[in-house]
């Protein structure tokens, strides 16, 4: 699963989800030698969950918001988290990440986001279960 | 070098080291510092002369300062003492688990072998002890006061003199302006204004913190360019880093500086004192002669090396560091706001409980704004699933107020250290720890807490969560080798003799019998020149 063609398919899913962009090759790079620093493939369950994720890209939000919500030291989730902190660190998104204003729709999309993901979490802590 | 003698050997570079050789240099005495001495090679040469928003839009090797060469500063364990330090001041702690191992379920200091020590790191939060808080220390109170004049001409103190000036460093004579606050603090301080009278009936005044942060321009350092990178370096040489002291020194002929050491232990001689220590790199043993020797090697540093030159593997040295946690608030005014280009990453704004009114007991309260740690820091805390706490923390995140607790501490409860044999370690020892408060002092605590809240919901500004990163992340420790008169073992007299020594002096923390709920750095720098002028 920490072979470069593997992780490329992963940031190249979290960027597509987290940003609704194509990673830099840099950003790639920077993934594949996170994941090795940090240690974050230790687990079988991770495996499973990133094979989910490649197989169906769906699922990435359901695990992400029970992760969040009910296993915030799952290993899967702090390679999201890593994806996310390289993707903050690249000039090229800058723009998604900088400070800014809310409009009122903004705000109003703020939050049915944050009841989506109550809802999200509920159904993707059920399939964690299954994996 | 082993033959020369000196006139007085320091150990440490840190605040206290460094203000204590200063000192001793300036009266012609020929001075030598052993030191550990670690420094950053990595980061500093990387990092542009731009503001923090220029480097985010700009600058391609930017995943190096934010997230380290080794992703060290990605945060996925829990929060701990040194959790917060970015990658370019993560030299500080080099060396210390191999060289200063503490072994506790309780406590969890943070220690450095740097040149320049803590001080590469401290938030520059300068104050003054009450009267009061002196005498609980053990401290002279008029030789303190003069030696914070001295202190705050050498370092370069801004700040106004507003509500907060009887407890911070304000009313020191050499005060430059203080800094611009960010719309954050601005935000804080309008209501404080607004709501004084009823906050000053209750025991709470608010101002701005006195910081070791220069406005004016001064010799060899410009005045603060508001870059919002304070957590990363320190390019414009405006905040008061030790290294400062120490680059001018080694010019002077009568000082010389020998890093890379691990000092373990003294022993008195008829003609002075012999330091051994150990070479970190080559782990060569090292010795040093001279007629006195001063340690201010931090607080544990200085215990270690007495209970070992004792050869003492049984005692227990009572130990205080003030207890201290985050409140993370929001100002609901602020929230989704674009935030100012100009911003600054110190302190801004102080309260204090005053609730006896008598400038004793006093908790403080350090607001800081949230922006140049980013997103990511925040993640992990989240109960939410990233790509929406992403968006919740960029709506939150310019109403984000953290507020660092410093609550003051006494002894009580059950806080010690003691050196124990380990064949296995380095220096063949390492430091046990044990912090337990009593019911009294968590009551106390809590309490504490719950009236803080209170004053910040008074500013409209609410708590979210209270984060508590262990005891010992305050990073102010004092209390091992307590102020006496008498002339006993593990005692520092008046003048900070070690008990029972002719020519072993110390200069840092460690005589403190009480530890104010606030900045004590500028007391230590202010003691180090003290004991320095009497050595
Ligand atoms: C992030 C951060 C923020 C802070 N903010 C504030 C603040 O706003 N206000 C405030 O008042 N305080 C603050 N502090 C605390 C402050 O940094 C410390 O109180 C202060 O730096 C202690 O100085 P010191 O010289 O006594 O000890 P240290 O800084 O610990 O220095 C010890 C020195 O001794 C040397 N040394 C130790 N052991 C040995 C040995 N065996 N052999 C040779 N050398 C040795 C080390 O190399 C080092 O140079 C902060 C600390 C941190 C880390």
């Amino acid at each position: 699963m920490n072979n470069p063609d593997m992780l490329s398919r992963e940031m190249h899913l979290y960027t597509n989800y987290l940003i609704g962009a194509h990673p830099t090759q840099l950003a790639i790079k920077l993934f594949a030698a996170g994941v090795a620093e940090r240690n974050l493939l230790t687990e079988k369950r991770t495996i499973r969950m990133i094979e989910c994720c490649i197989k169906y890209p769906a699922l990435i939000g359901f695990f992400d918001a029970a992760t969040g919500m009910f296993e915030r030291d799952n290993e899967w989730r702090k390679r999201l988290i890593l994806a996310f902190a390289i993707l903050e660190t690249q000039p090229e998104y800058y723009s998604l990440f900088r400070p800014q204003n809310f409009s009122f729709t903004d705000k109003i999309m703020l939050l049915l986001q944050g009841a989506g993901s109550l809802i999200r979490a509920i159904t993707g802590k059920l399939l964690l279960w299954m994996i | 070098m082993d033959d020369i003698m000196w006139d007085v050997i320091v150990v440490g570079s840190g605040c206290s080291g460094a203000m204590a050789a200063q000192t001793l240099v300036e009266r012609g005495l020929k001075t030598l510092m052993i030191d550990g001495g670690a420094k950053d090679t990595q980061y500093q040469q990387l990092i542009p002369a731009k503001n923090f928003l220029e480097i985010r839009e700009t600058f391609r090797e930017q995943y190096r300062i934010f997230l380290g060469d080794r992703f060290e500063g990605i945060p996925f364990g829990k929060i701990s003492t040194g959790e917060h330090l970015t990658p370019p001041r993560r030299f500080m702690t080099k060396w210390v688990q191999e060289f200063l191992p503490v072994v506790s379920d309780t406590f969890f200091p943070l220690e450095s072998l740097a040149y320049g020590g803590l001080g590469n790191g401290w938030g520059l939060g300068c104050c003054i002890f009450s009267k009061k808080e002196l005498q609980a220390c053990g401290l002279p109170v008029q030789a303190m006061q003069e030696s914070y004049e001295v202190v705050a001409k050498r370092i370069g103190i801004s700040g106004e003199r507003d509500d907060a000036a009887p407890y911070t460093a304000a009313m020191v004579s050499s005060l430059q302006p203080g800094v611009e606050m960010d719309h954050n603090g601005r935000n804080l301080y309008a209501n404080y204004q607004a709501k004084k009278h009823k906050l000053n009936r209750c025991g709470f005044f608010a101002g701005r913190p006195s910081l070791a942060l220069i406005t004016q321009p001064t010799p060899g350092r410009l005045p603060y360019q508001y870059r919002d990178l304070d957590f990363y370096c320190d390019n414009d040489k405006s905040a008061y880093r030790p290294w400062l002291t120490l680059d001018t020194l080694k010019l002077k002929n009568n000082f010389l500086y020998i890093g890379n050491q691990c000092a373990l232990r003294f022993e008195e001689t008829s003609s002075g004192v012999t330091l051994h220590a150990l070479h970190l790199d080559t782990q060569q043993p090292q010795t040093y002669r001279a007629r006195k020797l001063v340690l201010a090697c931090g607080v544990l540093g200085t215990a270690r090396m007495v209970l070992r030159s004792f050869d003492d593997y049984s005692t227990r040295l009572p130990l205080l560091s003030n207890p201290y946690s985050y409140l993370a608030a929001i100002q609901p005014a602020l929230l989704g706001r674009d935030t100012d280009k100009r911003k600054i990453g110190f302190a801004q704004l102080s309260l204090f409980y005053d609730k006896y009114g008598d400038q004793s007991d006093v908790p403080m309260g350090s607001c800081y704004s949230y922006r140049a740690m980013m997103i990511f820091h925040l993640l992990k805390e989240s109960p939410l699933g990233v790509k929406t706490a992403y968006r919740f923390l960029q709506f939150l995140m310019p109403s984000f107020t953290i507020i660092g607790l410093f609550h003051p501490e006494k002894s009580g409860g059950d806080k010690w250290i003691q050196l124990q044999k380990n064949t296995m370690r380095v220096t063949g020892d390492e430091l046990h720890a044990c912090y337990r408060l009593s019911d009294t002092e968590k009551h106390i605590i809590r309490d504490t807490e719950k009236k803080f809240s209170w004053a910040l919901r008074q500013l409209n500004c609410y708590v979210l969560k209270k984060i508590d990163p262990g005891h010992g992340a305050s990073i102010h420790y004092g209390g091992t080798l307590p102020f006496s008169d008498k002339n006993e073992r593990y005692r520092l007299l008046p003048d900070g003799r070690l008990g029972d020594t002719k020519n072993v002096y110390v200069a840092d923390g460690s005589g403190f019998r009480y530890l104010p709920g606030k900045g004590i750095t500028f007391s230590l720098m202010a003691n180090a020149h003290r004991v320095a002028l009497g050595v």
